[in-house]
């Protein structure tokens, strides 16, 4: 475990303070906070947390892309989310000190920061409004997963495939992972099949383009009109 | 971000049937060491034929997701 980053550009406080979590905090209370961190390096393709094991402590992804998932009892693989540098993962476990809700994996290099649970609770006791933060997010995603249970019993995969590529236009990532079609349909909870023919349905309406290696959002009007269905 | 994007292939599945290497358009993969390669990723055209025909699910291609500025007028259904 290191204590630095490889990067002599990056700074931990920084990165803690544009997180949704940290927002509220002084610049000082963050830098207080990113004094108690650990850094981590993973070789792409390896394991970070197991889901059910207690791996306690809220990660931040300093650079590279992390899949966090769950496999179903016949193997299947569900990818709850994406992220990469700048977003946290094993947020609920970090706050309750519960087993790891998804497994997640190291998709390229990765270099992460660990923060311990005790220094996350502390910081909660100290700041009322950072309390609020987290009330907030927290709440945030449990409309997100009711909105995904939403998508999996009632959507086409089209509908779903476009209300994905909205949601990546609306944060208009400078760095959002790479993703395949077999990620996709992971993620989806479909087959890389039925992706692709989503995604030509998708180009031959115009909604969007492939130009290479990069797909293309020409008309989110029409991802919005498909997404509706 | 620092990657090359050119299609993955996990030589832990690749079975060296040289479907990929064959249907190729364009050249860019090859046999090295007895497994499928890209050899020649200039020459890569993001068919993803490859992808399509390998029968182990051993080739992906890696995209990126971004909005285009350059032609979104969504007045335009041209």
């Amino acid at each position: 475990m290191c204590m630095a980053s490889a990067d002599p550009g990056f700074s931990l406080a920084d990165r803690l303070g544009h997180l949704p979590y940290f927002r509220a905090l002084s610049p000082a209370r963050v830098d207080a906070l990113a004094h108690h961190a650990a850094c981590r390096h993973f070789a792409a393709q390896e394991t970070i947390l197991v889901q059910g094991e207690h791996h306690t402590g809220l990660w931040v992804i300093e650079s590279g892309q992390v899949k966090v998932f769950r496999l179903s009892a016949d193997g299947r693989e569900h990818i709850v989310h994406l992220l990469g540098s700048g977003e946290s993962f094993n947020d609920i476990p970090a706050l309750d000190g519960g087993p790891a809700a998804a497994h997640a994996v190291a998709l390229t290099p990765v270099i992460a920061w660990m923060l311990p649970p005790d220094a996350l609770i502390d910081a909660l006791r100290a700041d009322p409004d950072l309390a609020v933060a987290v009330i907030e997010i927290l709440t945030g995603r449990m409309r997100e997963l009711v909105q995904q249970i939403e998508d999996l019993a009632l959507c086409s995969v089209t509908a779903r495939l476009a209300r994905y590529l909205l949601k990546q236009s609306d944060s208009r990532a400078p760095n959002s992972p790479a993703i395949t079609r077999a990620t996709l349909a992971a993620h989806l909870a479909t087959t890389p099949e039925t992706v692709s023919r989503a995604l030509r349905t998708l180009e031959q309406i115009d909604a969007i383009r492939f130009d290479r290696h990069e797909i293309a959002i020409l008309r989110p009007d029409l991802l919005h009109a498909v997404a509706m269905d | 971000m620092d990657r090359a994007w050119i299609p993955q292939i996990d030589r832990r599945k690749c079975t060296a049937c040289g479907d990929c290497i064959e249907r190729c358009p364009t050249g860019a993969l090859g046999m090295v060491a007895g497994k499928a390669a890209v050899i020649r990723p200039d020459a890569c055209t993001y068919s993803a034929i490859c992808e399509a025909v390998c029968p182990v699910g051993a080739i992906e291609l890696p995209y990126l997701i971004r909005w285009d500025d350059s032609e979104s007028d969504p007045q335009d259904g041209s």
